[in-house]
């Protein structure tokens, strides 16, 4: 089998030799990453799922210009239901627009009602001025993808108990949450592939020792483990310290997954044939790692680390759920889930667990785009 | 023999992560600056009362927090050998009385899941296998993926609110208020497993999930072997060398997941419990680090690990059993 | 069916599979009928449709699908039996397999199940075939593991695939297709993976076989050395089309397709003295399965082409003796371009 194989390819350089173009020569001399891309394209649900996370990064890129408010900012709108966006106003066409809430308060029970005004339209209006930021902490401005006139309010996802807008908190919320998983995975990545490349590459007893760290770690439960770690973050840390501190606990626990990963690959590679052949012929040790190893291998470690992050968009947003992670006054999906911890507040104000949805999308997202990857980069499947 | 010593191996090996968890669970504990008599003070000064130094001092003394770590550590983990895990500040009450308390209902929810897991996956995993690209196939496909993207306590609030808009019941606890105090009796278990599916549904959710997705990929691997076309060859009906010769193999990953299955059940087993309310180790767990009650915080770390490795220990035995590979070396 | 003697018989058998690129005709048009007590060889390259012949015989073709052809099969317990109409899931086919046609496979290291004994995957056909119990199939599976040297069979029976060598899997595995005498032995390259003085003793063990007790062999393989040892006569196939039929010594003494002269050519000879000179090899490769070339599949890389037919007509499988036929322009003798 293996001599057909190298008469086949010998065989094929002598066509290319011959200039004789064909789209046979064309899709066997694509490089391994035009190869890969040919196939994820080929997977519906990977593409929906990079659409899907290439929007969400961009909202979280542009935060303060997509959303209308301060995702801080209290108003008197406490409570509301998602704004309906209207098209016709008195039975005619008018472009979308919204109505006036008024609150009322009822004497005897204290309990808010909303009324809609349905005398004055007020027009959803593009690039409007309003509370004023710094786009990528540096550059300042107060311009608005879209917003009303101060007089009413445009909440589209409603608001919360203080009256914040919700869309803008989910937005500022995603920047979190998404991002967490990135750090999170970065720092996996560095420590896993450190750890698992060593234990791989030495063997012996530091191997040995690596192995039984990481089946140690693996032994105590995740969410008690990362429940006892959130809670040692002391309370008088900063919002960027806590941030990073919950990136860090998440990181640990997953290491342990990559490393085994990285390892086992490494001790399975260095067996395989091409690697000890060019080994014998005396290619040098950094050539082998970095013409060899490396892209036997790093399909495979961008697959495990996008599986990954999804992992950790959960934990946190569980970790911030108990509140046990993140903590007012930072927003992350899972802070602003704690609002809806109860089911009075759920059956109350069910646009609360819109933030939930988002996490199960995101998380829904990375997952089809790691398996769109995992059967892209596999060569030997069809 | 040889499955003699390695059931030995493996059980000394189990006895050497307690002890490494031990001292992960102790450190944790410790990590946070102050302790709980520092927070204890705290509230007391809050309300108004204080105590003066010396008998601070004297508490501090009492408790052994004044001792070095590596101290106190030794001393905790030789009483927690001999069934002594300390006293819960919070509760004040031995951690082990509160512990076996809850154990009881900890270990039934994690048994019942287990079986159900298995007993659900295992069979929908092979059909999903044998039916590749079916309509069951696809369905089976979108139940993985919501059981891998929806966290467990939003599943948990969900099912909590349907139980509460469809039936007009709250369901929380394992059991109705009335039946609380009540001795054991046909309406008390009756009502108890009422209580039981939403919280099997949450645990269960992300590991059947899982299993599935492994179940199905390990036995379309294992179908496309030659021998699965030697048992056909040889004249077998179609079901039987199915079930005997691939499922039997794909079994294995099966078993051995139950590695990791454990540490993912008490994982989820804790976050039902805090949201639904149920009396197990987990909520305690949750209370007792929100209150820096150390020793029940370390006790319960413990005795979830110890219930992991043990798990473990179970299912790595089961394998050694079941293949040969294995047994025979 | 033609003839006293035939066992089976294959006609213009066509095999497709269904693949996301396209279709592929694995097997296209095959031909030929197995004598009792005779040896059969099939010689061609991997991807020539030999394997996938063989296991259509069995009804194990899947996920490939019989688009047209016969094969009728002259069943000692069920009269003459057209193997292509039958379910391959019912309970005739199954009656038929391993009891009247049995097959040995490739892979030694992967054929038998890793979770049983060598024991209960024998006694296994004879308990469903022979409807022994479980006693007296042991004492078979012993008797039929001993039958083709393996040695200590007592102790194999308990042992599993993992604890012995390829060589003696591959053993075990004829004991367990001998185990209910059939018919037809199918031979799907036993020894293709196994070094060469076990390859010997094997193939002596079912040269033995077919004296004996006069079982026909279907002999599949690509070594034309091993073919010529065994084989009685000898289809050469190439792209799922047989190109040559012939008596094995007919075939090696004159062999009349260029596929198969080239074949021949590419095997070193020791008589020969080379000096410095190189081995002839057939060039080229096998085209692409989702592209055949038009006309005679062989063309490209046929040293004898002739420019205006062999591109244009595929030939047809012509008689050219009483008992060898061929299948190329070279002795077609009047060119229909019909066809």
């Amino acid at each position: 089998m293996k001599i057909k194989l190298a008469t086949f390819r010998l065989d094929f350089l002598r066509k290319r030799k011959n200039s004789e173009p064909d789209r046979f020569n064309a899709l066997h001399s694509a490089s391994q990453w035009t190869l890969i891309w040919a196939k994820f394209k080929d997977h519906k649900l990977a593409l929906i799922g990079l659409y899907i996370l290439a929007a969400f990064y961009l909202c979280i890129l542009f935060a303060p210009i997509i959303t209308p408010y301060d995702p801080w900012e209290d108003s008197k709108y406490i409570y509301s239901p998602p704004t309906p966006i209207h098209i016709f106003h008195e039975g005619k066409l008018h472009r979308p627009f919204v109505y006036n809430q008024e609150i009322n308060t009822t004497p005897e029970t204290f309990e808010r009602i909303f009324k809609t005004d349905y005398s004055t339209p007020y027009p959803v209006r593009f690039f409007v001025k309003g509370a004023e930021y710094h786009w990528l902490g540096f550059i300042k401005s107060n311009i608005h993808l879209f917003g009303v006139d101060p007089k009413t309010s445009i909440n589209l996802m409603g608001t919360d108990v203080l009256g914040r807008d919700c869309f803008s908190r989910n937005i500022y919320g995603l920047q979190i949450s998404l991002t967490v998983g990135l750090f999170g995975v970065f720092i996996t990545f560095i420590l896993g592939s450190i750890i698992g490349g060593i234990a791989g590459y030495y063997g012996g007893v530091i191997d040995n020792i690596v192995q039984r760290v990481v089946e140690f770690i693996s032994c105590i439960p995740t969410i008690p483990m990362w429940m006892a770690l959130g809670a040692v973050i002391p309370q008088d840390w900063g919002n960027l310290k806590v941030y990073f501190a919950i990136t860090v606990i998440l990181a640990l626990r997953s290491w342990t997954g990559l490393s085994r990963q990285v390892r086992s690959k490494l001790l399975q590679l260095r067996e395989e044939e091409y690697i000890v052949a060019a080994k014998v012929s005396g290619t040098s040790g950094w050539k082998i790692i970095t013409t060899h190893l490396l892209p036997g291998f790093l399909s495979y470690l961008i697959v495990s680390l996008t599986l990954e992050i999804p992992k950790m968009i959960l934990g946190e947003t569980t970790l911030s759920f108990l509140g046990l992670g993140l903590r007012p006054p930072t927003v992350s999906l899972g802070v602003l889930l704690q609002d809806a911890q109860n089911l009075a507040a759920i059956s109350a104000y069910p646009w609360l667990l819109v933030s939930a949805v988002l996490v199960v999308i995101a998380v829904l997202a990375f997952n089809f785009v790691g398996d769109g990857i995992r059967d892209a980069a596999d060569p030997y499947k069809n | 023999m040889k499955l003699f010593q390695y059931i030995i191996r493996r059980m000394s090996w189990g006895a050497l992560v307690l002890l490494f968890v031990s001292f992960f669970s102790f450190l944790v504990i410790q990590l946070p600056p102050g302790d709980y008599l520092t927070s204890y003070m705290a509230r007391l000064e809050k309300s108004g009362m204080s105590i003066d130094n010396a008998s601070m001092v004297a508490l501090r003394h009492s408790y052994g927090l004044d001792q070095p770590f590596l101290v106190q550590y030794g001393k905790w983990f030789c009483r927690f050998i001999q069934g002594d895990m300390g006293v819960s500040f919070l509760y004040t009450e031995k951690v082990k009385v509160i512990i076996l308390e809850r154990l009881p209902a900890t270990l039934l929810l994690s048994i019942t899941s287990l079986l159900v897991i298995y007993l659900i996956s295992i069979p929908i995993g092979i059909y999903a296998a044998r039916r590749q690209y079916s309509v069951g196939d696809f369905l089976a496909a979108f139940f993985g993926f919501i059981g891998m993207a929806v966290p467990g306590f939003l599943l948990a609030l969900i099912l909590m609110w349907i139980a509460y808009q469809g039936f007009g019941v709250s369901i929380g606890g394992l059991q109705s208020p009335q039946f609380m105090d009540q001795p054991m009796s046909w309406a008390k278990a009756i009502d108890f497993m009422k209580h039981l599916p939403i919280p099997i549904i949450v645990i269960t959710m992300s590991g059947t999930a899982a299993l599935i997705r492994t179940m199905r990929a390990t036995l379309l691997d294992e179908l496309g072997k030659q021998y699965v076309t030697t048992a056909r060859a040889k004249g077998l009906r179609e079901s039987k060398l199915i079930n005997k010769y691939p499922v039997r193999a794909a079994m294995n990953p099966i078993i051995s997941s139950g590695g990791w299955l454990l540490p993912e059940l008490f994982s989820g087993e804790t976050i039902a419990a805090i949201v639904l309310g149920l009396p197990t180790i987990g909520p305690l767990l949750y209370r007792a680090l929100l209150g820096e009650d150390m020793y029940l915080a370390a006790g319960c770390l413990m005795i979830l690990s110890l219930l992991t490795i043990i798990g473990m220990l179970i299912s790595d035995i089961i394998l050694a059993i079941t293949d040969p590979r294995i047994r025979l070396g | 069916m033609t003839g006293e003697n035939n066992l089976l018989e294959v006609k213009d058998l066509k095999v497709a599979f269904n693949m996301r690129q396209g279709d592929v005709t694995a097997v296209n048009g095959v031909s030929f009928q197995l004598q009792r007590g005779k040896v059969l060889g099939v010689v061609g390259e991997s991807g020539s449709g030999k394997s996938v012949s063989a296991r259509t015989l069995l009804r194990i073709e899947a996920p490939g699908k019989i688009t047209s052809g016969e094969i009728n099969f002259c069943s000692p317990r069920h009269g003459e039996v057209a193997l292509q109409k039958m379910n391959t899931t019912g309970e005739l086919i199954r009656s038929i397999r391993w009891k009247e046609i049995a097959m040995i496979f490739q892979e030694p290291m992967t054929s038998f199940g890793p979770m049983h004994t060598f024991g209960n995957q024998i006694t296994e056909v004879l308990i469903l075939h022979d409807k022994l119990n479980k006693a007296d199939a042991l004492q078979k599976a012993i008797e039929s593991l001993r039958s083709v040297g393996m040695p200590r069979p007592e102790k194999v029976i308990t042992q599993y695939p993992h604890q012995i060598s390829g060589g003696q899997r591959q053993r075990a595995m004829i004991a367990m297709a001998l185990a209910c005498n059939p018919e037809i032995l199918i031979a799907d390259e036993p020894t293709t993976a196994l070094d060469v003085s076990t390859e010997a003793q094997i193939l002596e063990v079912l040269a033995e076989r077919q004296r004996t007790l006069n079982t026909s062999i279907l002999y599949i393989s690509h070594n034309l050395g091993v073919v010529a040892n065994i084989a009685d006569e000898v289809m050469v196939m190439y792209l799922g089309k047989v190109v040559e039929h012939a008596p094995v010594s007919e075939l090696f003494s004159s062999p009349k397709h260029p596929y198969t002269i080239a074949l021949l050519n590419s095997i070193p000879k020791i008589d020969k003295v080379y000096n410095g000179q190189r081995l002839e090899v057939l060039t080229g490769c096998i085209p692409d399965p989702y592209n055949h070339p038009a006309g005679c599949k062989f063309h490209p890389r046929c040293p004898k082409a002739m420019k205006g037919i062999c591109e244009q007509t595929e030939p047809i499988q012509q008689a050219i003796s009483d008992n060898r036929s061929v299948a190329c322009h070279l002795y077609t003798s009047s060119i229909n371009t019909n066809r």
